[in-house]
C-alpha cells in the first residue's frame, strides 16, 4: 500500500512539473505586429474575439457604426472613444498573456454594460494554471477515492 | 394539532433525526466540522441582538434607499448607470449579497429587507414595540402542497428570462421589486406571519439555498436546555418578542435555509438559549434532514444562471445579448426556452447521469432518487463561488457608478456630495482572471470535500461511497473547467 | 355642550393611554417612518423642483428632443438642461452662441441661452446618433418683451 501511494505521489508529481513546463507551450519567440480593425456597433464588437501573441506590438483600428462608442481594454491601460465617421487607432503591446474583456468606454444605450469583446493573449497562462490545478485536486481526490474504495 | 402539541411531539424525536457526523470530520483537512465559536458570548452583542432596534433601524434606512430607487425608476433618467436603481441593486447590493452577506452572514439581509416590511408592520400593527394582541389579517396557513422551494423555483425562472431587461432598465427594475413589495404586503394580511418570505420570494429562494453555505448560524445554546422548557415562547411569542416569523423552530433550527436572521428568538427566549455562532463554510450541506427535490433544483437553476448569465452578459456573442434584450419576440423567445432548459433540464439531466452512475457503482443499495437529492447539495459552494466570480466581474469594471450616482440618484444634474462627476474608472482589472480563477478553484475543492462527506451520508459502506463519489468528481470537474473557460479562456 | 366635551375628553384620555401604552420607542419609530415614507420623498421632489425653477428640461433620445418646442423672451436669458436619454447626441442652436458637443447619457449638461431678436431658431443634433440622426431637431421660439 504504502508503496503504491509513493508511486503516485511520484507519478503525479512529474506530471505535475511537466504540465508547469507546459503552460508556457507555444509562446511566440519573435513579436509579430498585428492590425486589428474592430467595429463597434450596439451592443457587440466584431470581431468578438481576438487573438493575438505575448509580446505582439498590437494597432487597433476601431470604427462606430451606429452611434458613439468607446473602448476599455481590461488589464491594460487604453480608454478610447470613438465616433461615427472617425477612425481611431490605439497601440500598445501585449505584454499581459491571458484573457482580457474589452468593453465600450462610453454609454451608448441600455446593453452599455455588456457591450464586451474578448483579447486572447496566447499562451492563455492563466487558463492553463488554472486547468493544471484543476486536473491536480481531481486527480487526487480520484486517487483518494481509489485508495478508500480498495480499503486500506 | 396544535402548535404546542406539535412542537413537543416535534422536539422528542429532534434528537434522532440526524446520523452524527464521522468523529473528528473535518473540512479541507484541518477544521473540523463541529468546530462553533460563539459570538453571543460578548454580553454586548447579546444586548444588541436583543434589542428590537437593531433590526428596525437597518430597515428603516434600506426601505428608505429603496423608495428613493423606487422614485428613480419612475421618474429618474433611463440611463441605467446614471441611475441609483440599477447601480445601487445589480452593482452594489447583489455583489454585496454574493461577496459579503451569504457567505458570511447567512441569510442577514432577509433581516433588513425593505421588501416585506409594509406588510409586516400592517400585521403586527406596530413599528418596534411588541403588541400583545393578534395579528392583523387573515394569518391562514399557507397550503401544505406548497410548502416547498418549487414555487420559489418558477418565479426566479420566469425573472431570469426577463434579466437583460430588469438589469438594464430602471423602469423595469422598480416594476419587479415594486410588485415583490405589493405582492408581499397583500400576503402579510392573508397568510400567517413572513409565509411570503419563506415560500414565495425568489430573492429568498437562492439565498436560503446558498446560506447552507454560510459560515455563522443562529442555533440553541444547550439542546438539553430546550428539551426541558416546555413553554417554547421562541414559537409561539412572549411579551418579550415574536415566535419565529419564518415558521421555523428554533429549539429544532437544524439549517440556515429558513432562518432570516430576524433574532425574534433571542428575544423572546426566557432562558437565553440561543446563540450567534460562526463556524466553517458549509456545514448546513451536510444535515441529512429536509433535504428535497426541490432545492435540488435550485441548486441546479443557480448554477446554470451563474453560466448563462456569463455567457450573455461578460461574453463576446452579441446575438446573445440581442436575443437577451428583446430584439425580437422570436430571439428572446428562444432565449428564454433556451435559458429554462439549461437550468431546469440540462443540468438535471447532466447531474442526473452521474447520479445514476454512483448508484450503479455503489451497487444500487440505496433508492436513486435519494442519490440524486443527496449529490445535488455538493453543486452549492462551487455554484456560489462561481456566482462569485460573475460579481468580480460587475463589481470592479462598474463599481465606481456608487460613487456618482450617491450625489445625483436620479440623473437630474444634482451633486448632493459633490461627487457626480466621478467618470467611470475600473478598479484593479489586471487582478481580475487570477480572482475569477482561485474563486473556482476554491469552489471546486469544496465542493469536492462536501461531495466526498455526502457520498459517505449516503453509503455508509466506505468502499461504496468511495465508487460512487467518483461520477461526481468527474462531473465536478467538468463544472468547473467550463465555468474556468467562460472566466478566462 | 356639555356632553360633547365630555365625549371629546374620553376620547382624549383613551388615546393618551393608548399612546402611553405603546411606548415613546414606538413614537420614534413612528418618526423615524414618517420620515422615511413622507418626509424623504416630499424633500427629494421638493428639491427636485426647487433645483429646475428656471430651468428647461430637454431630454434627447433617438431621435429626437422632448420637447421639441421651447418658448423664450428676446435679450432674457433661457437656462437649459440637457440630458442624453440613451447615447451620445450633440446640441446646437442654429444662429445662436449654444451648443453641445457631446450629450453623454447619465451627464446632464447646463447651458444659457439668450436669443438678441424675436423669431424662431432651430436646435439641431450634431454628433451622429443613428439613422434618423438628420431629422433630430426643435424649434426655440422667441417673443417680443
Amino acid at each position: 500500500m504504502r508503496g503504491r501511494r509513493y508511486l503516485a505521489m511520484v507519478a503525479g508529481g512529474v506530471i505535475l512539473v511537466a504540465g508547469l513546463f507546459a503552460v508556457r507551450l507555444g509562446a511566440s519567440p519573435l513579436p509579430h505586429p498585428r492590425t486589428i480593425t474592430l467595429e463597434a456597433s450596439q451592443w457587440r464588437y466584431t470581431p468578438g474575439i481576438v487573438t493575438v501573441n505575448e509580446g505582439d506590438p498590437i494597432t487597433l483600428i476601431i470604427k462606430a457604426s451606429d452611434v458613439t462608442h468607446g473602448f476599455y481594454l481590461d488589464g491594460y491601460n487604453v480608454t478610447e472613444t470613438v465616433v461615427p465617421g472617425q477612425t481611431i487607432t490605439a497601440r500598445f503591446v501585449a505584454t499581459r498573456s491571458g484573457r482580457w474583456m474589452f468593453r465600450c468606454a462610453v454609454t451608448c444605450g441600455p446593453f452599455h454594460p455588456y457591450m464586451i469583446g474578448w483579447l486572447r493573449v496566447q499562451p492563455n497562462v492563466t487558463l492553463r494554471l488554472g486547468l493544471l490545478a484543476l486536473g491536480a485536486i481531481g486527480a487526487t481526490a480520484l486517487y483518494a477515492a481509489w485508495e478508500e474504495g480498495s480499503g486500506r | 394539532m396544535s402548535a404546542e402539541k406539535r412542537v413537543v411531539a416535534r422536539t422528542a424525536t429532534a434528537e434522532a433525526v440526524d446520523a452524527p457526523a464521522a468523529p473528528r470530520d473535518v473540512f479541507l483537512g484541518f477544521v473540523p466540522v463541529d468546530a462553533r465559536l460563539e459570538l453571543t458570548k460578548a454580553p454586548w452583542l447579546r444586548r444588541l441582538l436583543r434589542s428590537r432596534w437593531t433590526t428596525f433601524l437597518p430597515t428603516a434606512l434600506n426601505l428608505f434607499l429603496f423608495l428613493v430607487i423606487l422614485a428613480a425608476g419612475i421618474v429618474g433618467t433611463p440611463v441605467g448607470n446614471a441611475n441609483i436603481a440599477i447601480v445601487f441593486i445589480w452593482i452594489l447590493w447583489w455583489s454585496a449579497l454574493m461577496l459579503v452577506l451569504v457567505p458570511f452572514a447567512s441569510r442577514l439581509w432577509c433581516g433588513m429587507c425593505p421588501l416585506p416590511v409594509l406588510g409586516e408592520w400592517v400585521q403586527r400593527f406596530s413599528l418596534v414595540a411588541r403588541r400583545w394582541h393578534k395579528p392583523l389579517g387573515l394569518s391562514i396557513k399557507w397550503p401544505k402542497k406548497l410548502r416547498s422551494m418549487w414555487l420559489v423555483n418558477g418565479v426566479f425562472l420566469g425573472v431570469a428570462a426577463f434579466s437583460g431587461i430588469i438589469t438594464t432598465r430602471p423602469w423595469a427594475t422598480v416594476a419587479l421589486l415594486g410588485s415583490i413589495m405589493v405582492l408581499g404586503t397583500g400576503l402579510f394580511l392573508v397568510y400567517e406571519r413572513r409565509t411570503f418570505c419563506r415560500y414565495l420570494c425568489p430573492v429568498g429562494g437562492f439565498l436560503g439555498l446558498y446560506a447552507n453555505f454560510a459560515a455563522i448560524e443562529i442555533r440553541p445554546k444547550s439542546q438539553p436546555v430546550c428539551v426541558g422548557h416546555k413553554s417554547k415562547e421562541c414559537i409561539l411569542g412572549s411579551m418579550a418578542g415574536h415566535g419565529c416569523p419564518w415558521l421555523e423552530q428554533p429549539t429544532n433550527l437544524k439549517r440556515n435555509t429558513y432562518c432570516g436572521m430576524c433574532f425574534e428568538c433571542f428575544r423572546c427566549c426566557s432562558q437565553d438559549n440561543m446563540g450567534l455562532y460562526v463556524r466553517p463554510f458549509g456545514t448546513d450541506l451536510l444535515v441529512e434532514s429536509h433535504r428535497g427535490l426541490d432545492e435540488s433544483w435550485k441548486a441546479f437553476i443557480m448554477l446554470g444562471a451563474a453560466a448563462v448569465y456569463s455567457a450573455t452578459m461578460m461574453g463576446p456573442w452579441g446575438t446573445l445579448k440581442d436575443m437577451a434584450n428583446l430584439r425580437s419576440f422570436g430571439g428572446w423567445a428562444l432565449f428564454a426556452v433556451g435559458l429554462i432548459t439549461v437550468l431546469a433540464g440540462v443540468l438535471p439531466a447532466l447531474h442526473g447521469a452521474s447520479a445514476w452512475l454512483s448508484w450503479r457503482l455503489a451497487g444500487r443499495t440505496v433508492p436513486l432518487k435519494k442519490v440524486f437529492t443527496n449529490f445535488a447539495y455538493h453543486l452549492v459552494p462551487i455554484g456560489l463561488l462561481a456566482w462569485i466570480g460573475f460579481s468580480f466581474a460587475i463589481l470592479l469594471p462598474n463599481g465606481s457608478y456608487v460613487i456618482r450616482v450617491i450625489s445625483d440618484p436620479f440623473g437630474w444634474g444634482w451633486n448632493l456630495f459633490g461627487t457626480a462627476h466621478f467618470a467611470w474608472t475600473p478598479v484593479l482589472t489586471s487582478w481580475l482572471p487570477a480572482l475569477q480563477a482561485a474563486s473556482l478553484l476554491f469552489g471546486f475543492v469544496y465542493s469536492l470535500d462536501v461531495a466526498w462527506k455526502i457520498a459517505r451520508q449516503t453509503f455508509p459502506a466506505p468502499a461504496a461511497a468511495a465508487r460512487a463519489v467518483v461520477p461526481q468528481i468527474v462531473l465536478l470537474g467538468g463544472i468547473t473547467a467550463a465555468f474556468l473557460w467562460l472566466f478566462v479562456g | 355642550m356639555r356632553t360633547f366635551m365630555r365625549a371629546v375628553s374620553i376620547w382624549g384620555r383613551r388615546r393618551l393611554f393608548q399612546l402611553r401604552a405603546v411606548g415613546t420607542g414606538e413614537i420614534v419609530a413612528l418618526a423615524v417612518v414618517a420620515v422615511v415614507l413622507v418626509v424623504g420623498p416630499a424633500s427629494v421632489f421638493a428639491y427636485g423642483r426647487w433645483m429646475d425653477r428656471h430651468v428647461a428640461v430637454v431630454h434627447a433620445r433617438q431621435w429626437q428632443y422632448a420637447p421639441n418646442v421651447l418658448h423664450a423672451t428676446a435679450g432674457v436669458p433661457l437656462r437649459i438642461r440637457l440630458e442624453s436619454d440613451d447615447v451620445v447626441h450633440g446640441f446646437k442652436v442654429i444662429g445662436l452662441d449654444a451648443q453641445v458637443t457631446q450629450l453623454i447619457p447619465g451627464k446632464s449638461m447646463e447651458l444659457t441661452v439668450t436669443a438678441p431678436k424675436p423669431g424662431t431658431y432651430l436646435y439641431m443634433c450634431t454628433t451622429y446618433c443613428g439613422l434618423k440622426h438628420a431629422m433630430m431637431f426643435g424649434k426655440l421660439i422667441v417673443t417680443a418683451p
